[in-house]
């Protein structure tokens, strides 16, 4: 047990806590506030973008080299940190729902934070931990502007529908299928390769 | 190579000493790290030593104006320290190499250098000569338009000297200067500490206690945020001769042996 | 403040590579986003909506920037050198600023590569838009160099992208109101959203919204860098204070409802002409197709005056809704109508003739039914009255190209069944008669005297 606290301060994990807490509560009180549906499913998303990239710090150690040299193997404890950590992140939003009208599905949640999350861990590994962010929310950000959450029924081709998988309804199939594969890729990359250092 | 001096400064000094320390408390965190330090010093290369927590790069940092004294009186160049909201004229004639030098990776060297010399509002038209001699002085010429990211720990903490001493400050404070330097480059720093030494009060904190005995005029030895010791460093030395410790052997050198010797016997006398 | 310094700080900070990113992605966002933009006011005013994407990433920008000093633990070596803080943090904030206007006109010359009539109209009512856009993204980056110094956490840029972009994006929906549109306060935000009409090349923002506009824009930027140059927690409060008073003062100057900003441009649809004969005007807004208009226009001129002499000498086409009420045009020129979102470049020759020769090259009545026939109900047909009127002037244009109506559209089947009636009636008729009617037509045009005018052509009600 003594090891896992450690890791986890050593890691910064009660100031992601802090973070992701906040951003729930934010998703709690957005809720009460926005009624539009639109900008329901919007602030949704956000909020779910918020607290995936509080993650982004935790995914490297002060220093890297250390780390390294340790004897340990990372792979597993690396993808199990994503992991539990993107699941932990999930429930916590999803567990607004509980406290109050919800903003979007739990199905929803979680297909976003799960392909925001992996989006979170393929930018570690590719871009280090301090950048790791930029991924998932200049796509987030691009797709939001260039295709505004309409609700449309998916009958555009399908590579759109997979480029814009965060903005699509829970029961599309290839945005679901999109997001599992972002999330799976990104826990491969960061377990194998770790965060790159910068 | 002397450096250069204004009409101000041969000017008669109306001081006696560069830095004058009486009775200085000052705070690290929740200790009082300096408590009741009595200290005067001017031209020449000083060394300060004294084992870790002794209070060593906290009394540094105050007279860098990095820290403000939480009692007694620290006089620099003649004026008081306590209390003055302005410091600018200060700070100006200060040169200050940190322990833990932070830096800009992406500026090459003679930008970083002369982005500090900037922010010790040195004048613009005496920046890039300024710059040059400073660079030249640490023996980075070759290096000076590569990024500081590109270079190696010792090398860094030259950068670091160099844009200490790029103002040609009065009081010149080094807290580990040869941190990671080969013997060759720490006996390079020792000549330029001595050429510096001539007209710069220069305060060298540091754990080489051969660097101390090799490059400088007087030796201090804190404790505890104490004076233990203050004198030359043969007298340091000497200090050995009348020691016999279990701890030292003859490999050691004298004055290594005499730091030791007159720590133990201070702690004795304290307690 | 040493151009030197300046010079390193734009050579190693993060403001050109941020400056890149952003037009990049504004570029990229302009082209993806909308088809090729008609008018150079479109595409100003486009480049202001995107403003919701590029606002936040400038913000991050500065506040990647901001977080520098932290980073790289060099702040106990700056707290012992003699620089007072507002001056230390001048050539930083001169470097950013540079790099967001930069971006902004590297966007907007990106963009010219979208536009469908780059030589067209470029009205002085877009340079303010153009400054105020640049204004806004300077003021993103120095409101994000004093949070990013305030919060040095790697976070602080990412999370500021997000939380921005929410409320540039949720907010305005919220406020809006489905009557009136969003109220004039709707200013505050950086982004712009054009007219509703989407008539961009007839309207210019107000100068009374450009004005409080800029006077809050100035009072954020102004905030930011005292945010950024405060070293104590009451310098510090004290740099809300130009946002505050900005508020303040520009809030009450803007106007009620955003719609209301939007006004007329007189310039857009004033008319320019061609020097040499014939001589053809159009609206300063289309005047990028002066040069193609020639042919068709000399063509025109000609059948007239091969068909139905005494002809018209110059050709003159405006646009439906640009405001002029100049009454019947005289004698001598030939006066048609384009709708403003024409694009008269895509249209063929033969087409131009056409529109130049309806109702024989004499614009519809305003008093008649059926003188603004821009818009059909899609699903729906025209009222029989409205449907005869366009019939008539459809088979008077017809019968000086000496062709058949164009096959109908939808919408239009009445009037071409009508006007393919009228033709057959008239060319049962000898040549002379045949021009006797068409002449009465254009006559009974050319001073709106009432009745109707597929009766005129088909005889059936006084014919000469």
């Amino acid at each position: 047990m003594r090891p896992l606290v450690l890791y986890l301060r050593s890691r910064a994990a009660p100031a992601t806590a802090a973070t992701v807490l906040g951003c729930a509560v934010a998703l709690w009180a957005l809720g009460l506030a926005i009624d539009h549906p639109q900008g329901r499913v919007l602030t949704a998303l956000l909020t779910a973008l918020a607290a995936t990239i509080a993650l982004a710090p935790g995914l490297a150690g002060a220093d890297p080299d250390l780390d390294r040299a340790s004897a340990i193997a990372w792979p597993p404890r690396r993808a199990a940190h994503i992991v539990v950590a993107g699941a932990v992140v999930a429930a916590l939003l999803a567990a607004t729902a509980l406290a109050g009208q919800q903003m979007a599905g739990t199905g929803h949640i979680a297909r976003n934070v799960a392909g925001l999350a992996g989006l979170v861990a393929l930018g570690a590994a590719v871009l280090g931990a301090a950048r790791a962010p930029l991924l998932p929310v200049i796509w987030t950000v691009l797709v939001l502007r260039y295709a505004p959450p309409m609700g449309e029924p998916p009958t555009r081709p399908a590579y759109k529908i997979m480029l814009t998988w965060m903005v699509q309804p829970p029961d599309v199939r290839s945005a679901t299928v999109t997001a599992v594969a972002l999330a799976v890729a990104g826990t491969l990359a960061y377990a194998v390769l770790g965060s790159r250092r910068s | 190579m002397v450096r250069a001096v204004s009409a101000a400064e041969t000017a008669a000094t109306s001081y006696a000493w560069a830095i004058h320390a009486q009775a200085l408390r000052v705070r690290a965190g929740r200790r009082m790290a300096v408590d009741g330090l009595d200290l005067s010093m001017d031209t020449g290369v000083h060394g300060l030593l004294g084992p870790n927590g002794a209070g060593k790069t906290t009394l540094v940092r105050s007279i860098a104006t990095v820290l403000r004294p939480a009692g007694g009186t620290l006089t620099l160049l003649g004026e008081k320290v306590n209390g003055r909201i302005d410091l600018r004229g200060l700070r100006r004639q200060i040169g200050y190499l940190p322990q833990e030098f932070g830096y800009y990776r992406r500026f090459t060297v003679r930008e970083f250098v002369e982005y500090i010399a900037w922010l010790k509002e040195m004048p613009a038209a005496e920046t890039p000569g300024a710059v040059q001699r400073a660079i030249e002085r640490v023996g980075l010429a070759d290096r000076a338009d590569d990024r500081m990211k590109t270079l190696s720990g010792g090398m860094v903490r030259r950068a670091g000297i160099a844009q200490a001493i790029v103002n040609d400050p009065r009081i010149l404070l080094l807290d580990e200067p040869t941190a990671g330097l080969d013997p060759d480059q720490r006996l390079q720093f020792r000549a330029l500490l001595r050429e510096l030494g001539v007209d710069t009060c220069v305060l060298v904190c540091t754990h080489l206690v051969e660097d101390v005995a090799a490059a400088c005029t007087d030796v201090t030895l804190i404790d505890a945020g104490r004076l233990v010791f203050q004198g030359l460093p043969t007298d340091l030395a000497a200090a050995a001769s009348s020691d016999v410790g279990a701890d030292t052997g003859a490999a050691d050198s004298a004055a290594e042996r005499g730091y030791s010797a007159i720590l133990r016997r201070h702690r004795e006398r304290e307690s | 403040m040493g151009a030197r310094i300046l010079g390193i700080e734009l050579r190693r900070s993060v403001a050109m590579p941020a400056a890149l990113v952003i037009a990049a992605v504004g570029v990229f966002v302009l082209f993806a986003s909308n088809p090729p933009y008609r008018s150079w006011m479109e595409l100003v005013v486009v480049q202001r909506d995107i403003m919701q994407l590029t606002w936040p990433l400038a913000l991050a920008a500065g506040a990647w920037q901001g977080i520098r000093e932290r980073r790289s633990r060099v702040e106990e070596l700056i707290a012992t050198t003699a620089r007072p803080r507002p001056q230390r943090v001048l050539p930083v904030a001169t470097a950013m600023a540079i790099a967001a206007v930069v971006a902004y006109l590297v966007m907007l010359a990106g963009g010219t590569g979208h536009l469908r009539h780059p030589d067209g109209y470029f009205p002085a009512g877009a340079v303010p838009l153009i400054a105020l856009g640049a204004l806004a993204l300077v003021a993103a980056a120095w409101l994000g160099l004093a949070i990013g110094a305030l919060l040095p956490s790697p976070l602080t840029a990412p999370m500021l992208v997000v939380i921005a972009f929410l409320g540039l994006a949720v907010v305005p929906p919220m406020l809006r109101d489905q009557d009136r549109g969003e109220p004039g306060a709707v200013l505050l935000l950086p982004f712009l959203q054009g007219p509703r009409d989407g008539g961009y090349e007839l309207q210019v923002l107000s100068a009374r919204a450009n004005l409080s506009q800029a006077l809050w824009l100035v009072a954020v930027a102004a905030t930011g860098l005292a945010l950024l140059a405060a070293a104590r927690t009451a310098t510090r409060v004290a740099a809300l204070l130009p946002v505050l008073l900005g508020a303040a003062i520009a809030v009450p100057a803007m106007p009620r409802q955003l719609a209301a900003a939007w006004v007329a441009d007189p310039r857009a649809t004033e008319v320019v002409c061609t020097r040499d004969e014939p001589q053809v005007c159009i609206a300063r807004m289309h005047s990028y197709a002066l040069d193609e208009l020639s042919g068709p226009a000399r063509q025109a001129l000609s059948v007239l005056a091969a068909k139905l002499p005494p002809a018209p000498t110059r050709v003159m086409l405006r646009t439906f809704g640009d405001g002029r009420d100049d009454g019947r045009p005289p004698a001598d020129t030939l006066l048609a109508f384009v709708s403003p979102d024409d694009d008269v470049l895509a249209r063929t020759p033969d087409d131009l003739v056409e529109i130049m020769l309806d109702g024989a090259g004499v614009p519809p009545c305003p008093n008649l039914p059926g003188a603004s026939p821009g818009k059909v109900i899609s699903g729906g047909s025209r009222p029989d009255a409205e449907a005869r009127y366009l019939a008539a002037r459809r088979a008077a244009g017809a019968w000086l190209l000496d062709r058949d109506p164009e096959p109908a559209r939808a919408g239009e089947e009445l009037d071409v069944t009508l006007a393919r009636q009228a033709l057959d009636a008239l060319h049962a008729l000898p040549a002379d008669r045949q021009r006797a009617r068409v002449a009465a037509l254009r006559d009974a045009e050319r001073t709106c005297a009432p009745g109707d005018r597929l009766d005129l052509l088909t005889g059936t009600s006084g014919t000469r």
